[in-house]
């Protein structure tokens, strides 16, 4: 495989004369989370709107890459909060249950975002970042990304819309039949 | 000097031969190799293979670097240039109208049948046929809800397409004469090129089950708002009403994509506006039971069920209307 | 600094009370420029997109002006002060929920009304009702509303008939809401609409879009400035809107102003000469750009020699409740509002005078995960479960309660402050009448009141005790910057809207309101903007 991939890039080389063997076949360019990052912020979303028996919740709506939006995209200014509440967030999970956050059982995750809510836990890893702070921001931005419209990166396929049983695209006939006219 | 000349020669024969090479091998090539290394078109690419035309090459459809005269050269070279100089993401990546106008004349390479039948029906109607139709423009002025249901690719508002600068609204033209004639409501409209592998519809799962997973239509409604398809099995089935009482109303991923532009007042009333939802004894029928999708004709539609040899309705042995809502 | 041709007028603000002043003038042949600070909207830009418009700001507002540009630079929050309110032609009236009210004949003369109400800035308007009526009616004839006061006793008298039928109620008002009203006394009736109920000049009638209120119309049926008066102004060929520029100085020679300085899009300075200056930038951006504008003989601020530009700023505090019914109670019908009461209006048993209790618009998933019950939880499976089985049974009723107008309510220049054009930023100051909190819960306790009537489970209060110690709102319908008065000492404009000390400028916008109603402001807006316009036609023009 190796040798075919090589032997396509330097014919690609010679006969484009371009340089695109500079493309990088990985990501990393627009992905604005390290995985850790990027998983414990999905956990968290998934905790604000988890899956039921019926609906998928967060995760599999997509808010991830809302918030991936927003902070490339639409605010790339905030991107320090959420790097430093994750880091804040792991430290603390590390103190209390020497894991990562998202490595918690869904109710351990529960109860610790709870305290996260209030504000009661230990002061000493949330240096960078107010920890209920951090909740509000990123409870904001998991409910807008379920919620919201799909072209923003979450509510894959219209979830939430289907769920709340709202017709968007709105149904609406034309108009020049209807009305009061 | 001959040598010299010979040597280079033989140099630049060589690079010809190995840029053609190399060219042809990149075109025949599964982008995995070649274009989808970059990372804008990774998604698209993962979606294409995971569709109904995974056995299709990208270039049957988007053609080449060359396949477009100048006019590809120039697209492609910019995409080369946007790669390097911009932050492009994926859901950066649109079709222009142009773009998918041709892509549908490829379409036609293979759906010979489906392309003749649309060219028949309502559904082939042009720019000009929609926007500078008098008896509705005197009705009412257009506007940019016209281009949910018709249009929906043109890129630009309604006052960069028509000309209202007449107070006769008879007057109001289509600025760019080359618009006038192209498909309103192109394949693209209803169909996504990308989408997943359709699944037998089995619609028994698809009542027991709010999301159903395991059936994938062929159709995808293209929502200008949201500049995206969504599958049509993900639309909402709204409630309609005819004299107050809810009508029962079919289930098919089809007839929820027609009834996105062929829908009721803001009452909901059957039968208002453009809405067609059958009622009586055909209640709760889809769309496509009696009209073909392409075509729109629903001329063999009685036949299809009721045998016209025999007594007047009586079914067709074995035959039952199909997507019938059980609610 | 380029120098354009001198015209007639200028006027800085394309909204409400511009659009008007612009309309009037061109139309009696004065050439004038309107100056906007955003660009034309485009509904392809925003579409129905919760996300980015003017409701809910979750993002940004693609109607407002450009945060970066007009926002206070190195400001984290993402809604920065001042920038709430929109920016392109028509702002506000574009994307409102274009509820076309006017105030009631005792709006005008609050002060003599309640003489008991004691540390407020409460003040009688130099001009009564009757002297406004003539232009109430040019605003519904000539922008379009539809309306039938027929049903409310209260309603203020009107000379001719609204242009249009009313909107009929949504179901859900007229077989839960108004038998509800009407168990308890009270006397509802169709809210006038800044929309299209028939074909109207020239344009749709509305389509019930359930995204109405904070967006705009694709349909174009919903009528601002920018799709009726402006167009009628360019049309005379006097009248020339250019967008993308943002007014910082009305250049003063004495008494006389002889034009104004904005920046273009790109910073570029330019100077538009004219015999007449009219500032319509609403109530905190005309208080700004008077600040700015200083000179021999106003060295604090154009019209602020006796210190009273920016006073007096007041609003509305929204505050109603919501109530949770057992059934699918909502009937979906766009834009969601269509009944109100005008009880509470000058209501003198219970001594108040706050404003309207009107059925609330439509909102889409996003803003209703946030509308819960007190108590409730904020997220988690619970708070799913609510949002999938009550999306079809919230029901809410809210009203605009008046401010009472406070001197210490101020905006002021923060010199600290700077945004991209390197102008300075506001701040405001003040705090809340007691009254007006007392008005807030008389509101809310009927607004829950009816939606118990009319069988809600669940009810809870919004904004039932705002905080007496924040600043008068601003927001949306901020007004009072620039009050009208007869006295020089406590007004900033005389009964025309003309500048006190000046002979040629004047305010076209909700600043010049005394005290703001308890209604919508935006028709009282236009219709001053009118009476403006048509002074200065008949002083200035050349007809």
């Amino acid at each position: 495989m190796a040798t075919r991939r090589t032997f396509i890039k330097t014919s690609l080389a010679v006969s484009a004369g371009v340089a695109l063997y500079g493309c990088n076949p990985s990501e990393a360019s627009q992905q604005p989370f390290t995985k850790s990052e990027r998983d414990c912020l999905i956990a968290m979303a998934e905790q604000f709107i988890p899956a039921d028996e019926e609906w998928g919740g967060a995760t599999e709506a997509g808010v991830i890459n809302y918030i991936e939006n927003w902070v490339t995209k639409y605010h790339p200014t905030s991107l320090p909060i959420f790097k430093n509440g994750v880091e804040s967030m792991q430290k603390s999970a590390q103190r209390l249950y020497s894991k990562n956050f998202q490595e918690l059982d869904f109710n351990t995750q529960t109860n610790f975002l709870k305290q996260m809510e209030r504000g009661k836990l230990s002061r000493e890893d949330w240096t960078k970042i107010n920890q209920q702070y951090f909740f509000e921001e990123m409870l904001t931005r998991s409910m807008q990304g379920f919620y919201g419209p799909p072209r923003h990166g979450g509510n894959k396929n219209y979830m939430s819309y289907r769920m709340c049983g709202i017709d968007m695209p709105h149904v609406l006939g034309q108009n020049r039949y209807g009305g009061n006219a | 000097m001959k040598k010299i000349i010979f040597t280079y020669g033989l140099i630049f024969a060589l690079l010809a031969v190995f840029a053609f090479a190399g060219y042809s091998t990149w075109n025949v090539l599964d982008p995995e190799y070649t274009c989808a290394q970059c990372h804008e078109i990774k998604p698209t690419h993962q979606k294409w293979k995971n569709s109904i035309h995974s056995k299709v090459a990208c270039v049957k459809c988007h053609g080449t670097a060359i396949s477009n005269g100048i006019h590809s050269v120039k697209e492609k070279l910019g995409m080369v240039v946007s790669h390097f100089t911009k932050d492009v993401k994926n859901g950066d990546i649109k079709l222009t109208e142009a773009q998918r106008l041709d892509i549908m004349k490829r379409c036609a390479n293979c759906h010979k049948d489906e392309v003749a039948k649309w060219k028949k029906g309502a559904h082939s109607t042009t720019y000009a046929n929609i926007f500078e139709d008098k008896i509705h423009n005197s009705q009412e002025k257009p506007y940019w809800d016209c281009f949910r249901c018709h249009g929906m690719f043109y890129e630009g508002n309604i006052n960069t397409l028509m000309n209202f600068d007449s107070d006769d609204c008879t007057k109001w033209k289509i600025k760019d004469t080359k618009q006038c004639q192209l498909p309103a409501i192109p394949c693209m409209a209803c169909h996504q090129i990308h989408s997943e592998k359709p699944k037998l519809p089995n619609f028994e799962n698809c009542r027991k089950s709010k999301t159903p997973a395991c059936d994938i239509p062929k159709t995808s409604f293209y929502s200008r708002a949201d500049k995206a398809h969504f599958r049509t099995d993900m639309l909402t089935n709204v409630k309609r009403y005819l004299n107050g009482k809810e009508v029962k109303t079919s289930d098919d991923p089809s007839s929820k994509l027609c009834s996105n532009c062929h829908s009721p007042n803001w009452k909901r009333e059957v039968g208002t506006s453009d809405d067609r939802t059958p009622v009586g004894v055909h209640e709760g029928m889809s769309c496509v039971v009696c009209h073909d999708p392409h075509s729109n004709s629903a001329s063999d539609s009685c036949i299809k069920c009721h045998d016209s040899k025999e007594e007047k309705y009586k079914f067709k042995s074995g035959k039952c209307p199909q997507f019938i809502s059980k609610k | 600094m380029t120098t354009h041709e001198k015209v007639d007028a200028v006027i800085v603000g394309a909204g409400a009370g511009g659009g008007c002043v612009a309309k009037q003038l061109a139309t009696a042949g004065l050439k004038c420029v309107l100056l906007e600070r955003g660009g034309w909207h485009d509904y392809e830009e925003s579409t129905n997109d919760e996300l980015i418009n003017q409701r809910t700001h979750a993002i940004r507002s693609l109607h407002g002006p450009d945060v970066a540009k007009h926002g206070e630079i190195g400001r984290k929050s993402w809604m920065p002060l001042t920038v709430d309110i929109a920016a392109c032609v028509g702002s506000g009236t574009v994307t409102y929920g274009a509820m076309g009210w006017r105030f009631m004949p005792q709006d005008f003369k609050l002060k003599t009304l309640y003489p008991e109400i004691k540390d407020s800035a409460l003040a009688d308007w130099p001009i009564t009702y009757d002297e406004l009526e003539p232009f109430y009616q040019q605003a519904e004839y000539e922008v379009g509303v539809s309306g039938d006061m027929s049903t409310n006793p209260f309603a203020p008298p009107r000379k001719k008939p609204f242009p249009m039928p009313a909107f009929e109620y949504n179901r859900e008002d007229a077989e839960v809401i108004i038998p509800a009203m009407k168990r308890l006394g009270f006397h509802p009736f169709p809210i006038p609409m800044l929309r299209n109920s028939v074909k109207y000049n020239g344009r749709a009638a509305c389509q019930r879009n359930h995204t109405c209120c904070g967006y705009a119309c694709p349909c174009d049926a919903k009528n601002g400035t920018q799709n009726s008066v402006i167009p009628v102004a360019m049309k005379t060929g006097n009248c020339e809107v250019r967008t993308n520029s943002l007014a910082y100085e009305v250049v003063m020679k004495g008494r006389r102003a002889i034009g104004v300085k904005y920046f273009d899009d790109e910073r570029g300075e330019h100077f538009q000469p004219a015999d007449i200056v009219v500032v319509a930038a609403n109530a905190r951006e005309t208080s700004k750009l008077l600040f700015m504008s200083k000179s021999e003989l106003f060295p604090t601020g154009l019209g602020n020699q006796n210190d009273m530009v920016g006073r007096c700023i007041n609003s509305h505090v929204y505050c109603g409740a919501a109530g949770v019914f057992d059934y699918d109670v909502s009937s979906e019908t766009g834009p969601g509002a269509s009944v109100a009461i005008s009880d509470f209006n000058h209501n003198a048993s219970k001594g108040i005078f706050a404003g309207a209790l009107c059925s609330e618009f439509y909102t889409l998933p996003w803003a209703r995960s946030k509308m819960r019950p007190w108590g409730a939880p904020r997220w988690g499976a619970e708070h799913k479960k609510f949002q999938r089985e009550n999306y079809k049974r919230i029901l809410r009723i809210v009203g605009p309660v008046q401010e009472i107008p406070m001197f210490e309510s101020r905006v002021v220049l923060d010199e600290s402050k700077r945004n991209w054009f390197g102008l300075p930023m506001l701040k405001e100051s003040g705090k809340k009448h007691p009254l007006t909190v007392k008005q807030c819960e008389i509101m809310t306790d009927a607004a829950a009141a009816i939606l118990r009537e009319a069988g809600a489970k669940t009810v809870w209060q919004q904004n039932r005790k705002p905080n007496l110690n924040y600043p008068n709102a601003g927001g949306q319908h901020q007004a009072g910057t620039c009050r009208m008065g007869n006295d020089p000492k406590t007004s900033v404009v005389d009964s025309n809207c003309k500048i006190w000390g000046t002979d040629n400028v004047f305010i076209g916008d909700g600043s010049v309101h005394v005290s703001n109603g308890g209604f919508n402001p935006v028709l009282t807006i236009m219709a001053c903007a009118f009476r403006t316009g048509a002074h200065i036609a008949k002083t200035f023009g050349k007809a």
